[in-house]
């Protein structure tokens, strides 16, 4: 249901003076909503008519019946109000996508008492609905969205709901977990400008980084696939198969500098430095990141790139 | 990432709609009891359609089996003879639509529709069947109905014990206010008053008699009525039921002066009754539905007290609604009364001028010789009783115009209805006022319940006459077979022409615990038509208003608060809300004893540690602590340590020692 805008603000804010969000949220009679539904109005209908056929055919018996549906929607409150009851969400993880790509939450639902609480419903328009059944014991949800722009992506305000066990109401809690997900920035590609900060080249230091095409390095024994302009054909004489070896060698420590990139706007450079960020990582050469304010020791692998795209995605953030 | 669904548009799974199935057919097989079977042949259709979709054909059914289906409907409602618009051709049609609607259940709105549309025919399923049984039936539909609810709320979860289990806690938890509701809800008159309000065929006494057409009476055991006296009732012999009175003879027929048809032609409004004359009884009647207006009444009446009842000029009581349902009244009657003064007598007297000519000559000849009007009734009893006449519940036709004379002189077989008929034609040949009495004659006396039982074979037609200025009961059955009237039916058929008794009735006679459980079952029935069906909410309000006083609306709000309040606690209790603080075990309680004066357990300190602290602050009670904590220490890690009296006693006295 959609309210008008104002009235909508004010009972957002409402909403979240609250529920307050936290790492964790029990949930208890402040923070349950229990209403009727549609279908449950549906029900009081009904054991109206049943009244009227009681009244009008003087049937003694169909006033029982009446009264027996009334009260199975009093007696039905009850039990959808326990499922939610008690119940405790606790924020787990979040994850680190690129920017446009779907990014995924995970909670824990557990419960002080083993207690059958039916399929649960998380809903929230960026991910439609969610469900769970929970038995007792602690059950993992995973929530996930789309993300659009970089930076902090926080598990937005949902609604956990039950029907259970026979959708005469609904019982719901707007929860607001302290949970953040993050977006790095998506790659685009940009020439990096030297830097004056930039050691001068010690030759000595550099090594091999990578198989290239550039200086021969070594005879290596064949293998299915080598091309065969790299064949070594003097020891093809020999009977040996044995192949050219070339390397490219590079510079030691490629730092990916903020200042490398002059001259753009602040997303667009934190896109470049992801751009060549991956590019290293696909090259499988070490890097190393300069940010104001924050540098990242130069070191290959997933960890260290994921590191690395973390502080992009933070980048302009309070810390 | 999944779209949002609203709830109402879902898809059900299979297993819920197996259930779904199942709670259609608890719903419609105890209704093929009350209407047409055809109803059946549809339910099979529905069924072959279902199981299709149950096996994996997600389909609604395709529109020509839709048509086919309300047309095999329609069809057999007409060739049922549903044809005019009453409330059995309306719940048929209702049931119809229950069935065809489940053809295109596939979504949670329309299961949830199901489940609603089958709460509601278990109302009208009360309309038709209010005994005790009905009311089970009536608990397993609502049961079935709500575990459709459940089952299409709990979609993908659903499981079957779990569900019953749940179904069964809603239910009983609704149980309270459900009695409550039904005390004190005031009985409201019906709001509007609903036409052809015929359900199953009519019982009882009818308004016409035509005793020639009739070749064998129907023996049904089924009761009539039950009738509990207040005090003692009266001998045997005077169990005369009367229901209508049949004054307008063509002949033939014998009809009643206000008939159903004629409904608004009669008198309205209190008419003289007859006085009391002699021994009074006060009694009340609880009568079975009979979808007609009569009531039935110990002879002579004298009052009638009941909702919408009322007394008619030519001794009969009527309402004017027919019953529909079962039906209380009070009424009082006498031994003998004084009449008001008859106004219709020469109505009484009228024949028609053509037929039985000879039965009409031999009444005329035999006035004249009686000489008086008594000594002629005297004579012609005296004559069924001289004569070869037979009493015989399967008598010949009588199809002649002159069917009268026939019996009198030819057949001279016949049941009460025609030796009344002839009496009273006789009485009208010589120029006294008469009329036919229908009504019951007999009864069982149900000794556990204290009431008579009548039933419709005892079913039964007399005469009166209007001879010394009032009416005077003649029952020429008495003359042709005295035992009708001295015994109990069945006594006096199993002893005459046994095989006239019906089945239903013979069986189990002798057997004496069989003849038991019949009376225990008649009696709570009739417990049930009193305390259940009949039920005022005056009832409930009158014995709490001997007992509080006079109740007002805010007593009565504040007493429904208290109720629910009460109420919602336990169920809070019950579903595990609310939890009741509890005691802790021991040894643990003794030690908070001791915390409690001595100051808080630090965090990750042991019994041992903590008492040995407590033994070097309080160094007076140093071995009083010690053998605390030697005990506590045992009771706590020695899984062997039970806890019996000795020990809680001993542990208790240490305390104490300590608390000192």
């Amino acid at each position: 249901m959609r309210w008008p805008a104002p009235l909508q603000r004010r009972l957002d804010a409402w909403v979240s003076r609250r529920l307050p969000p936290g790492r964790q949220v029990a949930l208890n009679q402040s923070r349950i909503f229990i209403v009727p539904t549609r279908q449950g109005l549906l029900m009081l209908g009904l054991a109206l008519v049943v009244l009227l056929l009681a009244i009008n055919f003087e049937s003694s018996l169909n006033y029982a019946l009446g009264f027996w549906l009334v009260a199975m929607l009093w007696a039905a409150v009850h039990l959808t109000y326990r499922n939610l009851s008690g119940l405790v969400v606790q924020a787990e993880t979040a994850g680190l996508v690129e920017a446009g790509e779907n990014v995924s939450y995970s909670l824990m639902l557990s419960s002080p008492r083993t207690r059958y609480r039916g399929p649960l419903e998380f809903r929230h328009e960026d991910w439609g609905q969610v469900g769970v059944e929970m038995d007792g014991r602690d059950t993992q949800v995973t929530l996930s969205r789309s993300t659009s722009q970089r930076g902090r992506q926080p598990l937005p305000r949902f609604r956990l709901e039950s029907r259970y066990p026979f959708g005469l109401v609904v019982a719901w809690s707007h929860i607001k977990m302290d949970l953040d997900a993050w977006a790095y920035p998506e790659p685009v590609e940009q020439p990096l400008q030297p830097v004056g900060t930039e050691p001068e080249g010690d030759v000595s230091n550099d090594h091999f980084v990578q198989t290239g095409t550039e200086d021969f390095h070594s005879l290596r024994e064949y293998q299915s696939g080598d091309s065969v302009h790299r064949m070594h054909w003097p020891s093809f004489s020999r009977d040996e198969l044995v192949v050219k070896h070339f390397v490219d060698y590079q510079a030691a420590d490629q730092w990916l500098d903020w200042h490398a990139l002059p001259g753009l706007a602040v997303e667009l450079r934190l896109s470049a430095l992801a751009w060549h960020m991956l590019r290293c990582q696909q090259q499988d050469r070490p890097f190393g990141l300069r940010l104001p304010g924050l540098e990242i020791e130069p070191d290959k692998g997933q960890r260290h790139l994921e590191r690395c795209r973390r502080a992009l995605a933070e980048f302009g953030e309070l810390r | 990432m999944t779209q949002y669904v609203p709830i109402m548009h879902r898809v059900m799974p299979l297993p819920v709609l197996w259930v779904l199935l199942l709670v259609q057919g608890v719903m419609v097989v105890p209704f093929l009891f009350y209407l047409p079977l055809w109803l059946g042949v549809v339910f099979v259709l529905v069924l072959v359609w279902r199981w299709r979709v149950t096996h994996g054909d997600m389909r609604k059914a395709p529109r020509s089996l839709i048509i086919l289906a309300i047309l095999v409907g329609i069809g057999g409602l007409l060739l049922s003879g549903l044809r005019a618009y009453n409330l059995d051709s309306a719940v048929a049609l209702c049931v119809l639509g229950y069935l065809l609607k489940s053809l295109e259940v596939m979504r949670r709105r329309d299961g949830i529709f199901q489940a609603y549309l089958g709460y509601f025919l278990t109302g009208i399923f009360l309309l038709y069947n209010y005994t005790p049984v009905g009311a089970l039936v009536a608990i397993v539909m609502v049961l079935a109905n709500t575990l459709a609810l459940h089952a299409v709320t709990a979609d993908q979860t659903f499981r079957w014990k779990r569900g019953t289990k749940l179904s069964l806690a809603l239910m009983v938890a609704a149980v309270p206010i459900m009695v409550a509701g039904f005390l004190f809800f005031p009985r409201l008159p019906p709001l509007w008053s609903i036409p052809n309000d015929e359900r199953g065929a009519q019982t009882g006494m009818s308004d016409e008699v035509d005793p020639g057409s009739v070749a064998s009476l129907a023996q049904s055991t089924e009761p009539a009525f039950r009738v509990q006296f207040e005090g003692d009732p009266p001998p045997r012999q005077q169990w005369y039921w009367r229901g209508t009175t049949l004054g307008d003879f063509d002949g033939r027929v014998w009809r009643a002066r206000f008939r159903d048809r004629n409904r608004f032609q009669w008198p309205r409004g209190q008419l003289p009754l007859a006085q009391p004359g002699a021994e009074r009884f006060d009694y009340s009647v609880v009568l079975e539905a009979t979808q007609q207006h009569w009531l039935y009444f110990l002879d002579w009446p004298t009052q009638v007290r009941g909702q919408d009842a009322y007394v008619l000029p030519d001794g009969r009581a009527a309402r004017r609604n027919s019953l529909s349902q079962t039906y209380r009244y009070e009424a009082q009657s006498a031994e003998a009364v004084n009449w008001p003064n008859e106004t219709a007598l020469q109505w009484y007297q009228r024949l028609p001028e053509q037929g039985n000519e000879a039965l009409r000559q031999w009444g005329l000849e035999l006035r004249q010789t009686a000489g008086s009007d008594v000594a002629y009734i005297d004579a012609i009893l005296n004559h069924i009783r001289t004569e070869p006449f037979r009493y015989t519940l399967q008598p010949p036709l009588y199809p002649s115009a002159d069917s009268l004379s026939d019996f009198w002189f030819d057949g001279r077989l016949g049941f009460c209805s025609h030796y009344a008929s002839a009496v009273a034609y006789l009485a009208r040949v010589a120029g006294i006022p008469s009329r036919l009495v229908g009504g019951y004659l007999g009864g069982t006396y149900n000794q556990s319940g204290d009431f008579i039982q009548v039933r419709q074979m005892e079913a039964h037609a007399w005469v009166e006459l209007w001879l010394n200025g009032q009416w005077q009961r003649v029952d020429p059955t008495a003359a042709v077979a005295p035992g009708r009237i001295d015994l109990n039916l069945d006594d006096w058929l199993s002893e005459d022409n046994p095989s006239d008794l019906p089945f239903g009735a013979r069986f189990g006679r002798n057997l004496g615990p069989f003849n038991d459980l019949r009376f225990w079952w008649d009696s709570v029935q009739y417990q049930w038509q009193v305390s259940i069906l009949n039920y005022q909410q005056s009832n409930a309000l009158g014995l709490l208003e001997a007992r509080f006083g006079r109740i007002n609306p805010w007593h009565a709000a504040a007493a429904m608060a208290v109720f629910l309040g009460v109420l919602g606690l336990l169920m809070a209790w019950f579903t595990g809300l609310l939890q009741l603080p509890r005691r802790q075990p021991e040894p643990w309680a003794s030690l908070r004893r001791v915390e409690r004066q001595y100051g808080d357990r630090h965090a990750g300190e042991t019994v041992s540690d903590f008492m040995a602290r407590l033994a070097y602050e309080h160094p007076a009670q140093r071995e009083a602590l010690a053998r605390l904590a030697q005990l506590i220490d045992t009771l706590a890690y020695d899984p062997q340590a039970t806890l019996d009296a000795s020990r809680r006693r001993d542990l208790k006295q240490r305390v104490e020692a300590c608390l000192k």
